[in-house]
């Protein structure tokens, strides 16, 4: 898997979101769903720059990569921050959805986001690095019609 | 519409409870956003500006 490096800073969520767009719409996904990987993958990003590097005094890079396995497109994100597994997170139940704005929690919505984004977020850290892997079922192609 | 955006609604009303929040004209994707995280019911959704939202 080829992959792009970025400094791991806010600067990075630019050219990260355009890569995955381009890498999205390539793989032949609708508009939607290039919206909701975009959405999906910023938002990881985002918590890796604030989180695991800035508010945990580290430093590092931000590397991004696809492919297309079997039938799912792949992308990949690598980073050396503090380590965070997503799916860990306690994700707002169907009670903190409803809560009017005057009682609802400031934060806690990006990784629900990011989880609905795609079809499954795989996680994995091996001590020097943190890799997100973000699967997304392709679309199959319509049978020629007869 | 990141979750950044959403939490920018949240402290604004938090802010100032009788703050009435518009969103002119948004994109399918935005909606389903505002909808999936209960956001739909607590803001106004509106075709376009007017000149009484312009103020």
């Amino acid at each position: 898997m080829e992959q792009q490096r970025f400094p791991g800073t806010l600067d990075a969520l630019e050219p990260i979101r355009k890569y995955v767009e381009a890498t999205a719409r390539s793989a032949g996904l609708d508009h939607k769903a290039v919206y909701k990987v975009c959405l999906a993958v910023d938002e990881i990003a985002t918590n890796i720059v604030v989180h695991g590097y800035e508010e945990a005094g580290l430093q590092g890079d931000l590397k991004i990569g696809a492919s297309v396995e079997d039938d799912n497109l792949v992308i990949q994100l690598e980073d050396q921050g503090k380590a965070y597994d997503p799916n860990l997170h306690l994700i707002p139940d169907a009670g903190d959805l409803s809560a009017p704005f005057e009682s609802r929690k400031i934060g806690g919505l990006g990784i629900f986001l990011a989880l609905d984004g795609v079809d499954d977020i795989q996680y994995k850290t091996t001590g020097k690095a943190n890799i997100h892997r973000f699967i997304i079922r392709l679309p199959h192609e319509r049978e020629p019609e007869e | 519409m990141a979750s950044a955006g959403l939490r920018i609604l949240i402290f604004a009303k938090q802010k100032q409870p009788d703050l009435k929040i518009y969103i002119v004209k948004p994109q399918e994707a935005i909606v389903d956003t505002l909808q999936k995280t209960g956001f739909y019911q607590s803001v106004y959704i509106v075709d376009r500006e007017t000149e009484e939202l312009k103020g």
